[in-house]
């Protein structure tokens, strides 16, 4: 996978479990893209990413990164994949310095000096123990521990989700900053909170109840509806047919 | 995976297994220097004490994929840019440098003037019969001290569980010499036997299930006394009845 022809395609993506179905879905994202995947709490946000991570295996369809299968390639494509899960992962006895040098050695383009800037840059401590960081915090290590090896493709799942709005403001501001609008990047987040997609994406997936609404750029949603704000045309888009 | 990948999982095992591996090779090598001590030491006698070291400290393995499960942990390593055959050759290779560490340093502790224990076929026997016989014992043993917790919820056990183990595998054994003479002569007298591999296959296959059942009983009793998951810590397990029983001291109306 190299970043200039970093491509993520989905084709006939779905996951039936017995409590949640996702419905087979198509998608394709490109290098360069800002993508949040929103809706409700079981819209299949956090599934799809995780599939595109190469942390979910059980699925129909494909899902392809520059045209392979994931899941052929897991786990040395999770070397290049930047991924801010749920919930931070990690030892909690370790502390945030310990973390990331274990990390380290695991993605071939870690950037120690990268780190240690986002580090001062989210105001982390590095001698404070994973099992003590508050749940903003956590969420803080965890972007930096997805975004210093500086990967083609960033998965942020759910950054925002349980923090609190100053921290949030600072995170999306650190996001906005490492990962610049129209690089060779790919960035795909999920998050209910609209404030956050219509400061982030650039192109924004809607689902509900496992089934995909919609797929447009920012700019398409805005033209469809003048005057109104992103988050208040998203808000209407999600909750039309409840 | 590149060899740095490696040693820093093998760091992180080698810290995971240090106070239980540090408790077990104290704890033998006192139990070796009293032998010395009292002339009662004999190679057979080294033997089963290293054998019983390695099943103790091998025990450790599927505990800890255990708390890996319980604390999420298990969710980190897989999710790491790792073969699956990375993490578990990580998991061995620290239960191994332990046990050749408390190998030596019982040995040690046994007095250097013995001669080598592997200069002699039987004494090996011993030892590898010793540490599966450790394996299934703890196994057994740690069951019924988890049974016992469940019945009489005593949660003092899940905090000295290896200590309980180590004590009553010893009271077994101090039993049985009392009964029926050194099980060290029984254990010499299966081994030269024409059976001596069916046991020993007989053992390795009973021992399998029987660890995996006592990390369910463990699992059970976690969840009967912290409730669903995420399932925190032996530690924060006691903190929590600590607070509770402290709490119920001071508001018993609550």
């Amino acid at each position: 996978m190299t970043t200039t022809t970093l491509s993520v395609r989905l084709s006939g993506f779905g996951v039936r479990y017995p409590q949640f179905h996702l419905e087979p879905i198509d998608l394709e994202f490109r290098a360069g893209e800002r993508v949040a995947l929103v809706g409700a709490n079981g819209a299949g946000k956090s599934t799809t990413l995780k599939a595109i991570a190469g942390r979910l295996h059980d699925y129909d369809g494909r899902v392809e990164i520059a045209g392979r299968e994931v899941r052929a390639q897991v786990p040395k494509i999770r070397a290049r994949i930047g991924f801010l899960p749920e919930q931070l992962l990690g030892f909690k006895w370790m502390t945030v310095a310990e973390h990331l040098g274990f990390l380290s050695a695991f993605f071939p383009t870690w950037d120690d000096d990268y780190a240690h800037e986002l580090l001062a840059r989210v105001a982390l401590p590095s001698g404070s123990k994973l099992g003590t960081l508050s749940k903003g915090m956590a969420v803080k290590l965890s972007f930096v521990a997805a975004e210093a090896h500086r990967p083609p493709l960033l998965i942020l799942d759910e950054p925002t989700s349980a923090i609190d709005p100053l921290m949030r403001g600072e995170l999306l501001g650190v996001i906005d900053e490492c990962v610049p609008r129209g690089g060779d990047r790919l960035v795909l987040f999920s998050s209910h909170i609209l404030e956050d997609v219509e400061r982030i994406a650039d192109r924004v997936i809607m689902m509900r109840r496992g089934r995909l609404l919609g797929d447009m750029t920012t700019r398409e949603l805005q033209e469809r509806d003048l005057g109104s704000p992103l988050s208040q045309i998203l808000y209407d888009a999600l909750g039309s047919d409840e | 995976m590149n060899k740095r990948a490696f040693l820093n999982l093998l760091s992180v095992e080698y810290r995971r297994y240090g106070p239980h591996a540090r408790r077990s090779i104290i704890f033998l090598g006192v139990v070796f220097a009293v032998l010395v001590a009292t002339e009662n030491a004999t190679h057979n006698g080294l033997a089963f004490l290293l054998g019983a070291l390695g099943g103790s400290l091998f025990m450790m393995v599927p505990v800890t994929v255990l708390k890996d499960k319980t604390s999420g942990t298990m969710d980190f390593l897989v999710s790491l840019p790792a073969t699956a055959s990375a993490l578990v050759c990580a998991r061995f290779a620290a239960a191994i440098l332990f046990a050749a560490a408390g190998a030596v340093l019982v040995a040690a502790a046994a007095g250097l003037g013995l001669p080598p224990l592997l200069g002699s076929a039987e004494p090996a026997r011993v030892a590898g019969l010793a540490f599966l016989v450790t394996w299934v014992s703890t196994s057994a043993l740690a069951c019924a001290a988890i049974a016992l917790l469940i019945r009489f919820n005593v949660n003092a056990l899940v905090t000295h569980g290896p200590l309980i183990v180590f004590a009553t595998v010893f009271a077994a054994v101090y039993v049985y010499d009392r009964l029926f003479g050194s099980p060290l002569n029984a254990i010499r007298a299966v081994m030269a036997s024409e059976r001596a591999p069916l046991v020993v296959v007989a053992i390795s296959v009973l021992g399998t299930p029987g660890s995996w059942r006592l990390h369910s009983c463990w699992h059970a009793v976690q969840s009967r006394t912290t409730g669903p998951n995420p399932i925190p810590s032996t530690g924060e397990v006691v903190d929590g009845h600590r607070k509770a029983r402290r709490r119920q001291r001071l508001w018993p109306s609550l």
